[in-house]
């Protein structure tokens, strides 16, 4: 009779604990849309357009004392700006899929050590022409598809949750706004000469990242990531802008995006540990 | 009070007209390019780099950044085109002045433009009034015995900084061997030079 009565306990017992996760799950949308802005940067080379003279000596190891050494503003990386809207879908408690559309863009400029650099037009026989420039700035913008899978090692849906992320992003280059600053301001009639002379940048471009995020918040609300893309790889000798060649040396990059979900009919059903335990 | 106006006027005018006229001195740096195939040596340009260069025997005649590379004198119907650097011994690492002038007979020249009728011209300094003077550091000035020789003007062109004449751009290439005292033969090859040349640098009387 004893022992009967320890077994009707326990079941008992069972019996409440049960009834009390059941009241702990919940359901949230599989589906939330997110808002990204994020930056990376893109390493290269600088190239300069063979119109452009040089103002410098190039290094000159056995007498580098009597010349200048240097170059025009070389430099090798670029930021790439980026701000995307991507709608997420959850596979399962620890996988989710996201794509999207993302909008990039990336500053590049040609400037001199000096007040400008010279120019050299298109030159007749008999004489050629040089203008002063101050600098040259061209913003480039591109769409781009962003792809990433999600993996969150644990399946509990805590406040801070961490992850790691496999992602990818094709762009298309859409359109450029090239600005040319002149020391002499009656030069503005040589732009379009001097423009046609750019090199225009390639249409696409892709780069590869894998890297580890923390999300801030819960599923059923909107909640926050911030991520950190390493390595990254991008495209190798891609022209990004009229004066920039990509390298594919490992590169970083930094994301922060806000997910809000979108109430479906499509419905993950989460326990929330976290309650349940604290 | 009229008079503080119209000099205030008259010195804001001259100001700016010294702003529109003040020249570049970028183009009066020397800018040297290594050649590609020889990295002691200043590639061929044409863009008026005020840089020169040559191989005498193992040696290298080279423009320096502190010296002005380049003079043109016309007199008296000869241009004398002068190469002013240093010699240098890459073994030893001994630098010595040494100035090379070229002599030849021209067409009237009366200003840094008329070196423009130099373009594409090919002078053979074994031909009569032609002659290569060459001084160093240590010895004066030395006519020097060719064996054969040749400059070669290949690019002379009026250079316009913002569509306003501002030099010559004068560059080409020479080669020539002569024999030293003891009748030995030196050869001086790969010579070549890319001037902006305005009248700075360009004298005639």
């Amino acid at each position: 009779m004893k022992q009967l009565s320890i077994i009707i306990l326990l079941f008992t017992l069972l019996y409440t604990q049960k009834s009390e996760a059941q009241k702990l799950l919940f359901e949230v949308p599989k589906l939330r849309i997110g808002v990204e802005a994020g930056l990376l940067t893109m390493n290269g080379d600088l190239v300069k357009p063979s119109a452009i003279r040089e103002n410098r000596s190039y290094y000159y190891h056995n007498f580098g004392d009597d010349f200048y050494s240097g170059f025009i503003n070389s430099r090798n990386s670029l930021t790439n700006y980026y701000f995307s809207i991507k709608p997420e879908w959850s596979v399962t408690h620890r996988l989710t899929l996201t794509s999207g559309l993302r909008l990039s863009i990336i500053n590049d400029e040609l400037n001199s050590d000096q007040n400008y650099f010279l120019w050299q037009l298109p030159t007749g026989n008999s004489y050629t022409n040089f203008i002063r420039i101050n600098g040259v700035t061209q913003k480039n913008f591109s769409i781009g598809i962003p792809l990433e899978l999600r993996i969150y090692p644990k399946q509990m849906d805590c406040f801070l949750r961490q992850y790691f992320v496999f992602g990818a992003a094709f762009n298309f280059n859409t359109f450029s706004k090239t600005t040319i600053d002149f020391e002499n301001p009656a030069m503005e009639k040589h732009r379009e000469d001097i423009l046609k002379t750019f090199e225009k940048p390639d249409v696409f471009y892709s780069y590869y990242y894998i890297g580890i995020g923390l999300k801030f918040g819960k599923q059923n609300h909107p909640f926050g990531t911030v991520e950190l893309h390493f390595p990254m790889l991008i495209q190798n000798n891609r022209r990004i802008t009229s004066f920039f060649k990509t390298h594919n040396e490992v590169q970083v990059g930094l994301s922060t995006t806000l997910y809000i979900p979108v109430p479906t009919k499509h419905k993950l059903q989460i326990i929330d540990y976290n309650e349940d335990y604290e | 009070m009229k008079i503080h106006k119209f000099l205030a006027v008259v010195t804001l005018c001259v100001l700016i007209a010294s702003c529109s006229t003040d020249e570049p001195s970028q183009m009066d740096r020397t800018v040297f390019i290594p050649d590609y195939n020889d990295y002691n040596l200043p590639a061929y340009t044409e863009m008026g780099y005020n840089a020169f260069g040559a191989m005498i025997d193992r040696e290298y005649f080279l423009v320096s950044g502190s010296i002005i590379p380049c003079k043109i004198l016309y007199k008296e119907g000869k241009i004398m085109f002068m190469l002013d650097g240093t010699r240098k011994n890459s073994v030893y690492h001994t630098d010595s002045r040494m100035t090379l002038f070229f002599y030849f007979p021209f067409e009237q020249c009366s200003d840094y433009q008329d070196i423009i009728k130099l373009n594409d011209v090919n002078i053979n300094l074994l031909s009569n009034d032609c002659r290569v003077e060459m001084s160093t550091e240590n010895s004066e000035v030395q006519h020097l015995d060719l064996i054969k020789g040749n400059i070669y003007f290949k690019n002379a062109q009026l250079c316009l900084i913002d569509d306003v004449p501002n030099r010559v751009i004068l560059s080409g290439e020479f080669d020539f061997q002569f024999l030293t005292g003891g009748e030995l033969p030196v050869v001086v090859r790969y010579g070549r030079f890319d001037f902006g040349i305005n009248n700075d640098y360009f004298f005639s009387y």
